[in-house]
């Protein structure tokens, strides 16, 4: 047993070339593999995003996060044409129900946040935006 | 327009980062430029990005002037610094790379379709990194009064604003904050890091090896989702995965240059999110344990890294930010870790199946595990320890973050498990052609001296 792991005369009587070769191709074959295994799969994802997305008009894809969050777009969208740059603003949002991280209502108030840039808001403010959930 | 616009923003971008070349030492002849130009355009970004973002510090904005600037800049340094140098000459093409380059043109071509009509709706994407692209958009600078603003709390005021600066650039080269072209500089970066993996290794790993991983990377499902997410941690992988395959290079070969590629490319995932001095520290880690006479060269990569990262960490100093997610303090609580230790393992192992998973990133992660095993029983032991260490460093990482986090474990993981692995899969994977490579000139060595000892020995 110890002569045939430390060299014996088998091993060496095979051309060294052919576990190499083996090696190779294997290696090979399994890159190959990868790249066919990803690009089956990926290819759905890509028709289904181009599916999905290119027919999207440009207020659904003004408010593509916040239907995704089942919010009421108009009563964003009638907030913001009020707004100037930098002008400070603040939400009232009640608080809604908890989810695995945040509320509901600190969810209004980020997406408020990102919506209404580059209005600034702030947590007290003359002009409020008042959001219920339906 | 609006693309027109992009593209010729990235194409300065790219002008920028052919004078990184020579600065870095990667290329010191014409010939050599030519020879890794593959690798101008990530640098570009990553150059525009790190200076962008620390302009945004010290209230200056960065455009069109900015890049025509740089760009100016870096044709001039290259004409004084490879000035007499040898010249590129005529080489035949190879007809694999050419295979390799129209298979990825083709498939850049079908991403693309998805990536400029893509509705920016993932709540990272606009809660944290579009937000922040277009507050610096808006204001010009990082104006405390959303960078450091209780309101804007949620928006992890205490990640770095590489991502978000380069949004900008690009919002303000097309003259508007355009929440569907800003997809296309997502493929775009997947487009820089190909070309860079391929200029860094092509003269190391045979031409079917290099194109096949490169192809393998880029048909990976994850690569498409999380890049068509706009999220922050596909663009960490990439540029991450460019500095661990020239820190693999540095390990075998102790070129200066792929040191200094590997520091920028580190200092580039430092600036991107938090969790790049997590990957960032694992590789230094890694790269101690596979070649700790070379400490000295070492530090003064890990020394340029946080300088480069200091100006940032000033900033979140002086406003007094915090991560939201979690606190590298708790890590030290004993009765917050006392009810979370079964965590670890089970992030761990959840972890690992989505690093496994085929139908995310194909076969990369079982043929890099295969190909280590290779590599050690060919009698390889820098690269392959340093392939080991700091993948392992990064894995018990990331599962650390669930164990001291205040989240509770089971929401926290299943939201973040899918994206939080990517730097170690694409580093993983830029590293799989170096391995093999290096295997495989290990394998013939051996048959040759095997075939030399054994010719020797007939009697």
């Amino acid at each position: 047993m110890e002569g045939r792991l430390q060299g014996g005369p088998r091993p060496s009587q095979r051309p060294p070339v052919r576990l190499r070769v083996v090696a190779a191709a294997l290696f090979v074959a399994a890159l190959a593999a990868s790249a066919l295994i990803s690009g089956n799969e990926v290819r759905h994802h890509v028709a289904q995003s181009i599916a999905r997305d290119s027919k999207l008009t440009s207020a659904e894809r003004r408010h593509a996060a916040g239907d995704r969050l089942a919010f009421d777009a108009a009563a964003f969208d009638a907030f913001r044409v009020q707004l100037q740059p930098r002008e400070r603003y603040a939400v009232d949002v009640p608080p809604g129900a908890k989810g695995p991280f945040i509320t509901r209502g600190a969810v209004v108030r980020a997406y408020a946040a990102f919506y209404f840039l580059p209005a600034i808001q702030v947590g007290q403010a003359h002009h409020v935006f008042r959001y219920r959930f339906r | 327009m609006r693309m027109t616009a992009l593209l010729g923003a990235n194409a300065l971008m790219l002008v920028a980062g052919l004078g990184m070349l020579p600065l870095l030492g990667v290329a010191r002849s014409w010939r050599l430029l030519v020879f890794r130009c593959g690798l101008a355009y990530l640098c570009g970004i990553v150059l525009v990005g790190i200076v962008s973002a620390h302009l945004a510090l010290v209230q200056v904005s960065f455009g069109w002037i900015g890049l025509a600037v740089m760009a100016a800049l870096s044709l001039g340094f290259c004409a004084w610094r490879l000035n007499g140098t040898e010249r590129p000459s005529w080489r035949r093409p190879d007809w694999i790379a050419a295979v390799g380059f129209a298979a990825l043109i083709a498939l850049i071509v079908a991403y693309g379709r998805a990536f400029r009509v893509a509705p920016l709706n993932r709540y990272d994407a606009w809660a944290i990194w579009a937000l922040k692209g277009h507050a610096l958009y808006a204001f010009g600078w990082a104006d405390p009064v959303v960078f450091a603003g209780a309101s804007y709390r949620f928006a992890n005021l205490d990640y770095p604003l590489l991502l978000p600066s380069i949004e900008a650039v690009g919002f303000r080269a097309m003259g508007a904050f355009d929440t569907r072209l800003v997809h296309v500089q997502f493929l775009l970066f997947l487009i820089a890091a190909l070309l860079a993996l391929f200029a860094l290794l092509r003269d190391r790993v045979p031409s079917v090896i290099l194109w096949l991983s490169l192809v393998a990377l880029a048909l990976a499902p994850a690569v498409f989702d999380q890049l068509l997410t706009a999220y922050a941690d596909l663009p960490l992988a990439l540029v991450f995965g460019v500095g661990v395959a020239a820190a693999g290079r540095w390990v075998i070969t102790n070129e200066r240059w792929a040191l200094a590629l590997a520091t920028f490319c580190f200092a580039g995932a430092l600036l991107t999110k938090n969790e790049g001095s997590l990957f960032v520290l694992a590789v230094f880690l890694g790269l101690l344990a596979a070649a700790h006479a070379r400490w000295r060269a070492l530090a003064v990569a890990a020394s340029m890294d946080i300088l480069l990262l200091l100006p940032w960490r000033i900033y979140v100093h002086n406003h007094n930010l915090r991560d939201i997610n979690y606190s590298l303090g708790d890590s030290f609580d004993y009765e917050h870790l006392r009810g979370r230790l079964g965590v670890g393992p089970i992030a761990f192992r959840t972890l690992a199946g989505q690093m496994l998973d085929p139908t995310q990133w194909g076969l990369l992660m079982p043929i890099f595990a295969v190909l280590l095993v290779v590599a050690l029983l060919t009698g390889l032991r820098a690269l392959p320890l340093f392939a080991l260490a700091w993948t392992i460093l990064a894995w018990l990482g990331l599962s650390w973050i669930y164990v001291i986090s205040h989240f509770e474990y089971s929401s926290y993981l299943d939201s973040t498990k899918e994206r939080v692995v990517a730097s170690v899969v694409v580093g993983s994977a830029a590293l799989v052609p170096l391995l093999a490579a290096e295997s495989w000139t290990r394998l013939s060595a051996r048959g040759r001296g095997r075939a030399r000892t054994g010719a020797g020995s007939i009697p």
